[in-house]
């Protein structure tokens, strides 16, 4: 090659080397295609927390402490989903009721739109793309990678408030971590099944990790529709009258 | 001596050529172009509505009984719908594309997080019976050359276009062009231009422009529009507390936060 050709070429080198940079996370595995799309949660099947969690002693004295000062809940007025404030992580993995999401892989992304409360997730599998000083939020962040035919999500970053069993109630703390094994199976009609693995680490409160199987039915017929949470007070502006909502009134 | 060098030219450029083939190939597979990534709205490039605004009688008395504190539904945390999310030019938006669909995610501020299904894979709208009006509409789209065309229909009438008031019929048709194009100021753009056309709205179909700058390193924050209502409505019951507390002549002690954010349990 002459001199010109190689400068030429170095030139386009150089050009294309953000191009390659960011080609270098690993492609997705063939299982991607038959995960992308639209699941249902499978309630019948799926695991649950247990009723009583295996609190630390500081964890139970806190709990104890909460319920006194707030005591009893009122889950009409203490549920912030009912007020339209989603629960935090894992709700829409761990969620029964009958919500669709899709799964969408793009290069070096997973991302996941649950149709409950329209909420989007971002799985980076570059964890470069996504700074680990962010705020604590409802979906906190999340970091995965393919081990063979499983993609596998850590997730952090999880913020406290919120409402439900584990995810947002007290007590939980912010350090604590998710993961979540996630792979394609056979449920036993022989329909196509997504299962999801979520264990979670909480030392300062869990006396030892808790696991649940959360299992997903395949649903190429539902599209995720759009969530309108704040439809009741659009409607009460717009007709008048009250709100099913006791603080809404 | 001078035919040498021609020769010794057209080989070095075969030589580029090559080169060139071998590097570009790859990229030159994947036919359609490349929307995907995340911009920022650039309102300079943008254009506006045209003034005056060619409105029917009817759009005109829509627009005059529009109070924004009580007639827009972003005030309520309702969505700003399309093509209001595409047009407001503040949002940040995420473009995620495959073979057969892209999704363009709006995230507007202190609002829910948006997101446009477009359709390539052909498949038809809804039969008529089963259309129902939605907030984002159903699109479908096309590739026409470098240029994503995306029709939207079923559009919800209550999805204002501005925070102004400006509203549709419910007929309301938009075809958007869609292209990645070179800026002299802000270098890679993604350029919308939209057309709006409603009979019971405008008297001709109405242009509009929007164009957003790359922006690979944003990070889009979690919108959660609820929770301002829910502290207000807080706030609202706390300042009660206190007023009545006053008039009985027995001013409250605010009390002591329990746990807080940084610490493990509360």
């Amino acid at each position: 090659m002459n001199r010109r050709g190689s400068l030429l070429a170095i030139l386009l080198l150089g050009a294309s080397a953000p191009l390659l940079a960011a080609q270098a996370v690993a492609p997705h595995p063939a299982v991607a295609r038959e995960m992308a799309g639209v699941w249902l949660p499978d309630g019948k099947r799926s695991g649950r927390l247990p009723r009583e969690l295996p609190l630390t002693p500081e964890a139970r004295k806190a709990a104890d402490e909460y319920q006194r000062r707030y005591g009893p809940i009122d889950p009409t007025v203490d549920d912030a989903n009912a007020s339209c404030i989603p629960e935090s992580f894992p709700y829409g993995m761990r969620l029964i009721a009958q919500y669709p999401f899709e799964v969408l892989f793009t290069p070096g992304r997973v991302t996941i739109f649950f149709e409950i409360f329209g909420g989007i997730r971002r799985i980076e599998l570059d964890p470069r793309v996504t700074p680990r000083d962010v705020l604590p939020t409802a979906r906190g962040r999340s970091v995965g990678h393919w081990e063979g035919d499983t993609l596998v999500v850590e997730t952090t970053q999880v913020r406290k408030t919120g409402a439900g069993p584990y995810s947002g109630d007290p007590p939980v703390s912010l350090a604590r971590r998710f993961v979540e094994r996630i792979s394609l199976g056979t449920d036993d009609e022989g329909k196509k099944q997504l299962r999801n693995e979520i264990t979670i680490h909480d030392p300062a409160v869990l006396t030892q990790p808790l696991t649940m199987r959360m299992l997903y039915k395949w649903s190429p017929d539902i599209e995720v529709g759009e969530y309108l949470c704040q439809q009741d007070i659009w409607d009460q502006n717009v007709q008048g009258g009250p709100s099913s909502v006791p603080w809404r009134k | 001596m001078h035919e040498r060098s021609r020769r010794v030219g057209r080989a070095g450029l075969r030589t580029i050529t090559t080169w060139a083939m071998a590097l570009l190939c790859p990229l030159a597979v994947a036919a359609a172009p490349d929307l995907s990534g995340r911009w920022l709205p650039v309102p300079e490039l943008s254009s506006d509505w045209p003034d005056p605004l060619p409105l029917t009688e009817a759009a005109r008395s829509r627009l005059a009984g529009f109070f924004a504190d009580r007639d827009d539904p972003a005030g309520f945390c309702m969505p700003l719908g399309t093509p209001r999310n595409t047009l407001s030019g503040t949002s940040p938006l995420e473009v995620l594309q495959t073979d057969d669909r892209v999704y363009f995610v709006f995230q507007p501020d202190l609002l829910n997080a948006e997101t446009r299904r477009v359709y390539l894979d052909g498949r038809p709208l809804p039969p008529a019976e089963k259309r129902l009006p939605t907030w984002f509409g159903s699109s479908r789209g096309r590739w026409d050359g470098s240029t994503l065309v995306v029709d939207t229909v079923d559009i919800e009438p209550q999805a204002i276009l501005d925070g102004n008031g400006l509203s549709h019929s419910g007929k309301l048709e938009l075809r958007e062009r869609w292209r990645v194009a070179r800026d002299r100021k802000y270098g890679r753009v993604l350029i919308d231009e939209l057309t709006l056309t409603d009979p019971e709205t405008f008297t001709r179909p109405v242009t509009q422009r929007r164009v957003f700058t790359w922006a690979p390193t944003v990070q889009f924050a979690e919108g959660q529009c609820s929770e301002r209502l829910w502290i207000d409505s807080l706030w609202r019951q706390r300042l009660q507390e206190h007023a009545e507390a006053a008039r009985a002549g027995h001013p409250r002690e605010t009390p002591d936060r329990v746990g807080n954010e940084t610490g493990a349990a509360p």
